[in-house]
């Protein structure tokens, strides 16, 4: 007789963190997951090899740690130039401002997700009908102007007037201002993204 | 082997859990702004022969405006007039800030007398009709089918009941004290007004029966107090059974005809219910104190009375079928007169704070107390059936008036003024 308790176990567990996670009951949170590990960019090795490699002659120290600064400049406009025609960021090759940018991220889309939750609510008159419980949601497109290109209902509340109030509130805003930001980030962040209306006692 | 199949589940699982993680950004927006909702009523066409009574979309604007909710604006200010969705030219709403628009047109049925109205609630921003209805009525009761579109359009855009349509009744006496006493309902605009029963004596606790055909109210007329039921279309009245002592307070159930009311027939005023088959009066409450203004729970299992119980005026709940009394109200020395909102879950009633009365909202749950009013000798509270407008008594200098006020105590509002003294509202249930 075979014992399949252990592996019913596991396929049990298994299901029910599947289960879970589907259910977002995890509640995994994407951006503090990137905010604690900022990688470090390949080229960064790179350049601190180079630097070994130049500075164990220790005559005239002082003039080869000179030197070597207009190196690493030259180096940088070098990587740079190549990056360029790779289409990618120049920003990217300052390594100090990596990690910065990536630290200040979260708190870039906070910032910006509150200036877009405060263009909604100034134009969301609330229905009779609102209550706490109701929910509705939205996924809404925006193109790098700010403006809204298109808004679709993914959860109704059940309250026809809610839902309608909501949606009115979303179309008044037409055009969210004060969004501008890096293009990595809108990308990222702010082409597609949910508004949930929820009342709050 | 047990060992690597939980590293498998192991990996497994992270591999979901990282294909979960990238999330899209979710924006939560917990409160709107308490603004009024422009909206304009355009003048609906009129493809009869007859002239009209009344300017349909007058009523309309003017309903909607009234508790500050909508701001309906006037058709000087309008840069168009359309008749049909068709003829709607966006811009010129968008310029106004408009965010809804009304628009329709009547026609002749071939029916005697009758006629149907077809209107649209179009939403301006997304330039598309939310609402597409007809209502159908009597070419003379036009005034009534305005109101009718009024509750329409209020429930479409505000998502609860309009109470456009449903009215008010009250005791009025005309002249300062040798007067005669009249019961009378009218539209909450205070058009309309009708006399239901005029006496020397006075009447009092006027209340509605759940279908809106009937008003139970007690009268002084043979000289003791008496509970009569009347029917107001045909006038009919019936006495109810005459107890010794005090005949007061008629509170019907809003789900069925049951009726409770206070009577002293065993020395001290108790709360009864009513048996109309056997015309009898069946006991409830049992105490040597005073209960007395009762009200019928919304699921009509339950019921509010104040008691002096326990020393002073306080609100108590009856459970009839478990036979249970439980105390409601415990701030203040002074609580009376408790009305059960529409949902069940709170209650509107007399609360005496630093010497004024005034009119207060608790939660059955919570015991939070909130108070509505800020004048002074406020009274007899009753609630609009939608739940959102509370009407009351009150002074202004010396003379009984009726004011009103929105649940969240953001408008007051107040009935336009009968002559001679007015007072114990009752707002009627909606009609169907």
């Amino acid at each position: 007789m075979i014992n399949y308790y252990s592996g019913f176990f596991i396929s049990f567990i298994l299901h029910l963190g599947l289960i879970f996670s589907f259910s977002n009951y995890f509640s995994i949170d994407f951006l503090s997951y990137e905010k604690d590990i900022t990688s470090i960019p390949a080229y960064v090795i790179y350049e601190k090899e180079q630097v070994k490699t130049k500075s164990p002659k220790r005559v005239k120290e002082l003039n080869l740690v000179e030197a070597n600064k207009l190196k690493i400049v030259e180096d940088n406009k070098e990587i740079s130039s190549i990056l360029e025609r790779l289409d990618l960021k120049r920003d990217l090759i300052n390594p100090t401002t990596e990690t910065e940018t990536k630290n200040t991220d979260l708190e870039k889309v906070m910032y910006f997700s509150s200036v877009i939750r405060d263009q909604i609510m100034s134009n969301w008159r609330e229905p009779k009908s609102s209550k706490v419980g109701l929910k509705t949601e939205f996924i809404i497109s925006l193109v790098p102007t700010g403006e809204v290109i298109d808004v679709s209902l993914t959860k109704s509340s059940g309250d026809k007037a809610f839902d309608q109030s909501a949606l009115l509130a979303i179309n008044k805003v037409n055009r969210f201002y004060d969004l501008e930001m890096p293009r990595k980030l809108f990308d990222e962040n702010f082409r597609k993204f949910t508004v949930v209306f929820s009342p709050k006692e | 082997m047990i060992k690597s199949l939980s590293n498998f589940v192991l990996i497994s699982f992270l591999t979901c859990i990282s294909f979960f993680i990238h999330t899209q950004l979710r924006i939560e927006v917990t409160q709107g702004i308490k603004d009024p909702i422009r909206i304009a009523v355009t003048p609906i066409a009129w493809n009869l022969e007859s002239p009209a009574s009344h300017y349909i979309h007058q009523i309309i604007s003017s309903d909607l405006s009234s508790f500050g909710e909508f701001d309906a604006i006037g058709t000087s200010e309008m840069l168009s007039l359309p008749q049909s969705e068709e003829d709607i030219y966006y811009r010129d709403w968008s310029i106004l800030k408009v965010d809804y628009l009304v628009v329709g047109s009547t026609a002749k049925l071939d029916q005697e007398n009758l006629l149907e109205i077809n209107y649209s609630i179009v939403d301006v921003v997304r330039r598309r009709a939310i609402h597409r209805a007809r209502v159908v009525g009597k070419i003379t009761d036009l005034e009534a089918l305005a109101h009718n579109m009024s509750d329409r359009i209020y429930r479409e855009i505000n998502g609860i009941s309009g109470i456009f349509s449903t009215r008010i009744a009250y005791i009025n006496r005309e002249g300062d004290s040798q007067g005669d006493y009249h019961l009378r309902f009218c539209d909450i605009n205070g058009d309309n007004d009708q006399i239901v029963l005029t006496s020397k004596e006075p009447i009092m606790s006027p209340d509605w029966s759940h279908d809106g055909k009937k008003l139970a109210y007690v009268s002084f007329e043979e000289g003791t107090s008496r509970i009569y039921i009347q029917d107001l279309k045909t006038g009919e009245r019936e006495a109810l059974k005459l107890e010794n002592g005090i005949n007061s307070s008629p509170a019907w159930s809003t789900k069925d005809d049951s009726l409770i009311a206070v009577l002293s027939k065993a020395g001290n005023p108790d709360v009864y219910k009513y048996d109309f088959k056997q015309k009898r009066w069946i006991q409830l409450t049992s105490h040597y104190g005073i209960d007395t203004e009762p009200d019928w729970s919304p699921k009509g299992d339950k019921f509010l009375f104040t008691s002096n119980r326990s020393g002073s005026p306080q609100i108590y709940e009856m459970n009839i079928s478990k036979n249970t009394i439980r105390r409601k109200t415990f701030i203040g020395d002074y609580n009376a007169r408790a009305r059960y909102t529409p949902d069940g879950k709170s209650f509107v009633f007399v609360h005496r704070v630093d010497g004024d009365f005034h009119i207060a909202i608790q939660n059955l749950k919570t015991s939070k107390i909130r108070i509505l009013t800020d004048t002074d000798l406020d009274e007899s509270p009753t609630i609009s059936p939608n739940g959102n407008l509370v009407l009351y008594a009150t002074k202004n200098g010396t003379k009984d008036v009726l004011s009103g006020i929105t649940i969240d105590g953001a408008t007051k509002f107040s009935l336009p003024t009968i002559s001679g003294e007015v007072r114990d509202p009752s707002w009627s249930p909606l009609f169907k």
